[in-house]
């Protein structure tokens, strides 16, 4: 029932995406959100558009899942190409009722489509190649430069960590509490609203009490083995920077500033 | 009439990368009256079969019949018979007590009873009934609250949830896991009650050779979701080498009479499948008096 939720996004594999830094791709994705939302040459789309292509066939994240990702804003990515469709001044194309199309908003919803799927695909891109763990060690890092001022890096890093730990969990205990009230008659899946607001019940009142009695034991546990907040603690697996990621930085700069380039000298565009 | 798992296989999420083939082609019946064990590694699939047997899972390929009625059929006139036969399969879960919600225990046996549509008297009338089966003081326990009972009375309830319901067939996964020597005792006796008095149909999965041994009248052996043996335990056990190849050990009582036929004393092959601790001793008694009279009777001999 519950079975076909894929944990956390991640899909384990070994290509360049998987191996860099998380830290690199955080950071590029950062980059690269920036510039999609910044530059808007028809050269600078074409360029993005071939990147982000590139990094989903390098990645080997099965290509129907990445699409699929686009799905839940599926609706929203129409509605603002209609908007654009049908609100922008220029060439009519054709007439619906009292809206008139027009081709420059054609042209403008599609690109603006456009950025939202690439800002998607990417961004998914980044949780089917790391693990949530690496995600979370990652933001850590990034966080603690600003432990100066005060943020709990380390904190907001670990419950994190704890929260999508027991993400799987905790569906899995529903699948279980649901399977064993199924069991005993319970129906889920037909009648009124109302009736099935009702069976909730016996499936979250276990699993509050599940949840609470987890805590409680991690807490403990956590307890039991000197846990004292982030302070001196080490990490076993470090986050280093390979070859790979100065290649990624370095690919980053130079794709930033010839895009800004390209931006200064033809602002009009050259195709 | 009888359970028929004719040639199922299941697969975990398919088409991800967490994939988990957990069953291959099982093909199994199970006898209406039988007292079947399933025993297996961690993760051998015992409790993805089990789910299978009140359609809690539908397998990928092969079917369920339970007393000839397919669990997972594709016409709307099947779909109620389909109904009806899942509900004469009674689950309790492993840690079952963590399915307790209600305010009091009385509520709680009754609620799977309210789902099938009793009237109140009936209620109350299988509230009594569970609850005794189980050993649980009606007048006493009737307006508790679950939550305030110990891990092991907990289970009760959870059991006698289910038993209100009269399944005919009764699916428990690892009943006894996590519970006091006395509770497991406690707990296996009142199984064993059940399917001595009532006639149910009993599946349980356990990690306990030895009660699996005292108890089942079938043990089926599973090993990464294919089903490697299955049969009487006198017919299983000793077949040792398959049984570790499982990761399983033969039950202790069994290993004991081994060593002491190796020793010299001679057990025949079906004192080795003495099943209780009295039984075993008999046997040895029996062993070690026709050894003392035949060395007497040598003695004689040689004067
Ligand atoms: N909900 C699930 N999603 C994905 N895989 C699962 C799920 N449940 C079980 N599996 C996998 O299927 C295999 C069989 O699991 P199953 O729970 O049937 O084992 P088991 O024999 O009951 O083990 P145990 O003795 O530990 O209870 C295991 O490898 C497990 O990892
Ligand atoms: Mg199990």
């Amino acid at each position: 029932m519950l079975n076909n939720i894929t944990i956390g996004q991640y899909f384990p594999g070994n290509s360049v995406l998987h191996r860099l830094d998380p830290r690199t791709k955080i950071a590029v994705l950062f980059f690269l959100i920036i510039a999609i939302f910044v530059f808007d040459q028809p050269v600078a789309y074409l360029v993005l558009t071939l990147l982000t292509f590139g990094c989903m066939v390098v990645s080997r994240v099965p290509m129907k899942t990445q699409i699929g990702s686009l799905k839940p804003l599926w609706w929203i990515i129409l509605f603002t190409f209609l908007i654009h469709l049908f609100s922008a001044d220029g060439r009519p194309l054709f007439h619906i009722w009292i809206l008139t199309a027009t081709w420059e908003g054609l042209v403008r919803g599609f690109f603006i489509c456009l950025r939202l799927a690439l800002l998607l695909l990417l961004s998914s891109l980044l949780t089917f190649t790391t693990s949530p763990l690496k995600l979370t060690d990652a933001l850590e890092a990034i966080l603690s430069s600003l432990k100066s001022i005060g943020v709990p890096a380390h904190e907001l890093a670990m419950m994190m960590t704890i929260a999508l730990r027991f993400v799987p969990t905790l569906i899995e205990e529903t699948d279980k509490i649901m399977k064993a009230q199924q069991s005993r008659g319970a129906d889920f899946l037909t009648g009124s609203i109302l009736h099935r607001l009702k069976n909730v019940v016996p499936i979250l009142v276990p699993l509050f009490i599940s949840a609470f009695r987890r805590a409680d034991e991690l807490a403990m546990a956590m307890e039991a083995r000197c846990y004292r907040g982030g302070i001196g603690r080490t990490q076993m697996k470090e986050l280093r920077f390979a070859p790979l990621d100065y290649v990624a930085w370095g690919a980053t700069a130079v794709l930033m500033v010839a895009l800004t380039a390209v931006a200064i000298l033809f602002p009009k565009g050259f195709l | 009439m009888a359970i028929e798992l004719q040639d199922i296989s299941y697969t975990y999420m398919p088409g991800t990368p967490y994939e988990r083939k957990a069953l291959k082609h099982v093909t199994l019946s199970i006898e209406e009256g039988g007292f079947v064990a399933i025993a297996g590694h961690t993760g051998s699939g015992k409790s993805t079969l089990l789910q299978h047997l009140n359609g809690l899972l539908t397998p990928t390929s092969g079917q369920v019949l339970v007393d000839g009625v397919n669990l997972s059929p594709k016409g709307k006139a099947e779909k109620a018979k389909a109904l009806a036969a899942r509900r004469s399969v009674g689950m309790v879960f492993q840690y079952a007590e963590h399915q307790l919600f209600e305010e009091t225990i009385f509520e709680d046996i009754a609620f799977g009873l309210r789902n099938f549509g009793c009237d109140e008297a009936e209620v109350d009338e299988r509230v009594r009934t569970s609850m005794a089966l189980v050993h649980l003081d009606f007048e006493t326990y009737r307006d508790r609250s679950p939550f305030q009972l110990s891990g092991g009375q907990m289970r009760r309830v959870a059991l006698a949830g289910v038993l209100a319901l009269q399944p005919k067939y009764l699916v428990l996964d690892e009943p006894t896991a996590g519970l006091d020597p006395k509770g497991r005792k406690d707990l296996l006796a009142t199984i064993g009650e059940l399917h001595r008095k009532e006639g149910t149909t009993i599946i349980f999965v356990s990690h306990n050779m030895d009660d699996i041994f005292q108890l089942a009248d079938t043990v089926v052996v599973m090993r990464q979701g294919e089903m490697l043996l299955s049969g009487s335990p006198a017919e299983v056990f000793p077949q040792t080498e398959t049984i570790a190849k499982a990761g399983l050990r033969p039950p202790q009582l069994m290993t004991l009479l081994t060593r002491i036929q190796e020793a010299g004393v001679p057990l025949t092959a079906d004192d080795l499948l003495s099943r209780t601790p009295e039984q075993a001793a008999r046997a040895i008694e029996r062993a070690l008096k026709s050894t003392q009279n035949q060395k007497g009777r040598r003695g004689n001999d040689a004067q």
